[in-house]
């Protein structure tokens, strides 16, 4: 309790300085376009929509099928003298849905989205200017390992009971607080506490720890543990009457919280050899794994290596060719359907149980990025991974498109951003 | 095009997009310019309309009823702000803008009980960056990427602009600000300085069938001068994405409506690909007379005219004449009381329906038009008497900030949309068909 008041009482007079402080403003800009296409999706022709006469269709065909989203963020970071900033954005873009044969020929597929893409207060204390600890507030992005470019960064990237996995190389968005600390020389440590704003039940709070150690350079040992949902807004929901397995006596209730653990091992050989004119991302291998729901239940988790997803990569040298040509694999061993929503209940749905057996187990990414100009950066994805399509309102449409083994996409993404 | 296809045409545009941006890594190494901090310049303006119908016969699409006063007397407004952030950095710039705004539009006419549509609605703009060549401060040519407003006809108010504000197969146009938003790689040169050219490669992101490519290029001579010529051809869907959509032959569930029998037992298949031409003359009348009680923008004179798909298809397009679109426009002198008097007028003698959200390469065969299963039947009464628009505008500069205008027009009327998109019918059908509006604008 001291340490907390402490904390407030060194926040308080950070923001109290700030008052006194002038004020500077640093705008952003950023301007990006993508294009995807589905070489191969057998999931896609699952999804539902609605026809233009109410009545319910599948498309039929979407192996072919092409996304592409266009849009700008624009931002305006002030800071209050030496230790407060705020940051804020803003992201608008034009996106489509599928264009599949069996859509009625009069919908138009243009979708709008805008939003709040990042907003946070931020607050460095200790000593100046390499403030040992960072508090943030707000809303803001999350990334832990920098090296991933599509698979893995598990801890925040999933949920338990159902376990679900996401995908993709920005990170992602929590709302919360965070707490960085470099106190301990070549030790990273993370504390967070945040909010559940996309997977229903919302409002749920979190509480994580992270841990990285560098050593030599050479390699990054990171370890984490969420406790995901460890304060329910409303117990009803987190503990929902459609989480229950089994009969009378024998019934057992599955939460939809649950602890989750990871671990991650990145080796960057560079600095044992003279690596010539290797880029910096260059050669770099990495690996992650987690633990989605420490606790086994009957009949639906009972196994727990079906909780476990697993990756790793290989960043390929390119010689400053690319800035990173990176390869990865995923292996999650789960029978159930990947899908966040799942009607809000802990049992798995049952359409979904079990239907695609071990077939959907192994996901693979192949990603290059180069920027070509300061500022003008492109970046290449040939994927079997947890694509999803995006709901318009900054979160993503619960069912992965991607499950089959022959099943690809393929996407180019370009940005300018200063 | 099967699937290979598609695929080739996808990978040879993402590799031309490939091509284009890795050529300035040439011509600007990484350390040109090392250590400029980016600038950054913020703007916006907000705005205010008023409009009232004086006369429509749009038609309720209630079933069963033909209303066809429900929008004479009715208003609408908007209140509208636009924020605009650019940035430069070394020969790069960017800018995203997004408007937000509070409408009140038509009712939906397909809601019977429906009397006004009232929201709200934030959407982008523009988002693009683009890279200057040679010199940063009078750059010999420029590439932008994105999403960028276009427009090379200043002048116009209401009508014309028909290269980059028009479909083929059924010909669309549009009516209102001149500029186009337009998605992709605009590429622009002065060579000779007296001749400017402008090379688009753009993808469709606002109409069905979506993400087709088209190729257009425009040539100027003399902007900024007291004459300009104008000329223009525009490859729209020149590479579909989705073939089965944009040439829809292959498409089962539609056969026997899209596909028209062109006597005799041809069939004709139709497609929305289609080639526009484009030609504009602007002529500075001041330029005869030394006077100054003229305002920069008084005796201005502007036509345009477009060809709207140069092939002819037996059934509904066999009359080239019917696919030109034609204006003329004035700005008529007022002694410096006006910033600019405009009268403008525009033919455009297509019988089908003006309706860019039309999916299928056949006109549109609905209520507004009556059935035209057979081509020869005529289009009903809409399809005549809508031929000519009509258009006058006023402005005033009150103070260096703030403008005022009004105007009186039969024009292209269409509204938005819930989100910001257009509506996609018209509400206006005949000459006497008519709408007022006056407006406020603050810039920043």
């Amino acid at each position: 309790m001291r340490s907390v008041l402490c904390l407030c009482a060194t926040i308080l007079g950070a923001t109290a300085a700030a008052g006194r402080a002038e004020v500077s403003f640093k705008p952003h800009v950023e301007v990006y376009h993508s294009v995807l296409r589905i070489e191969e999706s057998n999931e896609a022709s699952q999804i539902e929509f609605m026809n233009r006469t109410g009545d319910v269709s599948y498309y039929s065909d979407n192996s072919g099928a092409v996304i592409q989203s266009l849009g700008g963020r624009l931002g305006l970071s002030a800071r209050f003298g030496a230790r407060l900033s705020a940051t804020f954005t803003y992201d608008n873009h034009i996106w489509h849905v599928f264009q599949g044969r069996d859509m009625p020929v009069y919908d138009n597929t243009e979708k709008i989205a805008g939003g709040v893409h990042e907003g946070y207060l931020k607050v460095a204390l200790g000593p100046m200017p390499a403030a040992p600890v960072v508090l943030r507030l707000g809303y803001f992005n999350m990334r832990y390992a920098p090296e991933v470019m599509n698979l893995g960064e598990y801890l925040f990237r999933t949920g338990v009971y159902p376990g679900y996995v996401l995908s993709g190389g920005e990170g992602i968005e929590l709302l919360g607080a965070h707490v960085q600390t470099t106190i301990v020389p070549h030790l990273t440590q993370d504390l967070l506490f945040t909010s559940e704003i996309n997977i229903f039940p919302a409002y749920d709070y979190s509480l994580s720890y992270l841990a990285r150690v560098d050593i030599l350079n050479i390699a990054e040992i990171g370890a984490g543990a969420m406790l995901y949902r460890v304060v329910s807004v409303r117990e009803e929901n987190t503990y929902n009457a459609l989480s229950y397995v089994g009969d009378g006596a024998d019934t057992t209730r599955i939460p939809l919280s649950g602890n989750k653990l990871m671990g991650r091992l990145v080796i960057d050989p560079k600095p044992l050899f003279n690596p010539g004119r290797m880029g910096p991302e260059d050669l770099k291998l990495y690996c992650e794994a987690a633990l989605l729901g420490t606790k086994d239940y009957p009949e639906m988790y009972e196994d727990i290596r079906e909780r476990v997803p697993v990756m790793a990569g290989v960043h390929v040298p390119m010689f400053n060719l690319l800035d990173v040509l990176a390869v990865e694999v995923e292996w999650y061993g789960t029978p159930h359907g990947c899908n966040p929503e799942n009607s809000a209940t802990a049992v798995p749905l049952v359409q979904e149980q079990f239907r695609y057996g071990d077939r959907d187990d192994w996901k693979w990414a192949v990603t290059a990025t180069r920027e070509i100009v300061d500022g003008f950066e492109v970046t290449a994805r040939a994927a079997r991974d947890h694509l999803r399509m995006e709901d318009g309102n900054g979160w993503y449409q619960p069912r992965e498109l991607m499950k089959l083994p022959g099943d690809w996409y393929w996407s180019v993404r370009s940005s300018i951003r200063f | 095009m099967n699937g290979r296809g598609q695929t080739g045409s996808m990978l040879r545009t993402a590799a031309c997009l490939i091509a284009a941006t890795i050529a300035p890594a040439h011509a600007a190494p990484h350390d040109t310019a090392a250590g400029l901090a980016p600038s950054f310049r913020m703007s916006g303006d907000v705005s205010a309309e008023l409009s009232y119908v004086v006369n429509s016969s749009d038609t309720a699409l209630v079933p069963g009823s033909y209303e066809t006063t429900y929008l004479s007397g009715m208003r609408m407004s908007s209140l509208t702000g636009v924020l605009r952030l650019n940035g430069t950095y070394q020969k790069l710039d960017a800018e995203v803008s997004v408007v937000g705004a509070q409408l009140i539009m038509p009712p939906d006419p397909t809601r019977s009980t429906q009397r006004r549509n009232k929201y709200s609605f934030n959407r982008l703009l523009t988002a693009y960056g683009a890279y200057s060549f040679g010199d940063a401060d009078a750059p010999q040519a420029r590439l932008s990427i994105g999403y960028f407003p276009f427009s090379y006809s200043g002048q116009t108010r209401s009508l014309g602009s028909y290269l980059f504000r028009s479909g083929t197969y059924p010909g669309y146009v549009f009516s209102g600000d001149s500029t186009a938003y337009l998605a992709g790689l605009h590429f622009e040169t002065s060579l000779p300085g007296i001749l400017r050219h402008d090379l688009f490669l753009t993808t469709e992101v606002e109409w069905d069938p979506q993400y087709d490519v088209s190729l257009s290029y425009l040539a100027r001579i003399g902007v900024d001068k007291p004459f300009e010529f104008d000329a223009g051809v525009f490859f729209d869907r020149l590479v579909p994405v989705y073939s089965f959509k944009t040439s829809p032959e292959e498409l089962p569930h539609l056969n026997g409506t899209i596909i028209e029998a062109g006597g005799e037992g041809d069939t004709v298949y139709y497609t929305k690909q289609g080639v526009r031409l484009m030609g504009r003359f602007r002529a500075d009348l001041k330029h005869f007379f030394t006077s100054e009680r003229f305002s920069p923008q008084d005796l201005v004179v502007y036509t345009e005219a477009a060809l709207l798909g140069v092939k002819n298809y037996p059934g509904f397009y066999d009359d080239v004449t019917e696919r030109v679109p034609a204006m003329i426009g004035f700005n008529i002198p007022t002694a410096r009381i006006l910033d600019v008097l405009s009268v403008e007028l525009e033919y455009y003698g297509s019988p089908w329906r003006n309706d860019p959200s039309h999916a299928r390469p056949k006109p549109y065969e609905n209520y507004a038009y009556e059935t035209i299963t057979y081509a020869s039947e005529g289009t009903g009464w809409r399809g005549t008497r809508n031929d000519y628009k009509w258009h006058v505008y006023a402005q005033r500069t009150l103070l260096t900030h703030i403008t005022v205008s009004a105007r009186v027009a039969s024009d292209h009327l269409r509204g938005l949309t819930s989100d910001g998109s257009i509506y996609p019918y018209e509400r206006l059908h005949g000459y006497d068909e008519w709408y007022w509006s006056i407006g406020a604008r603050v810039s920043f």
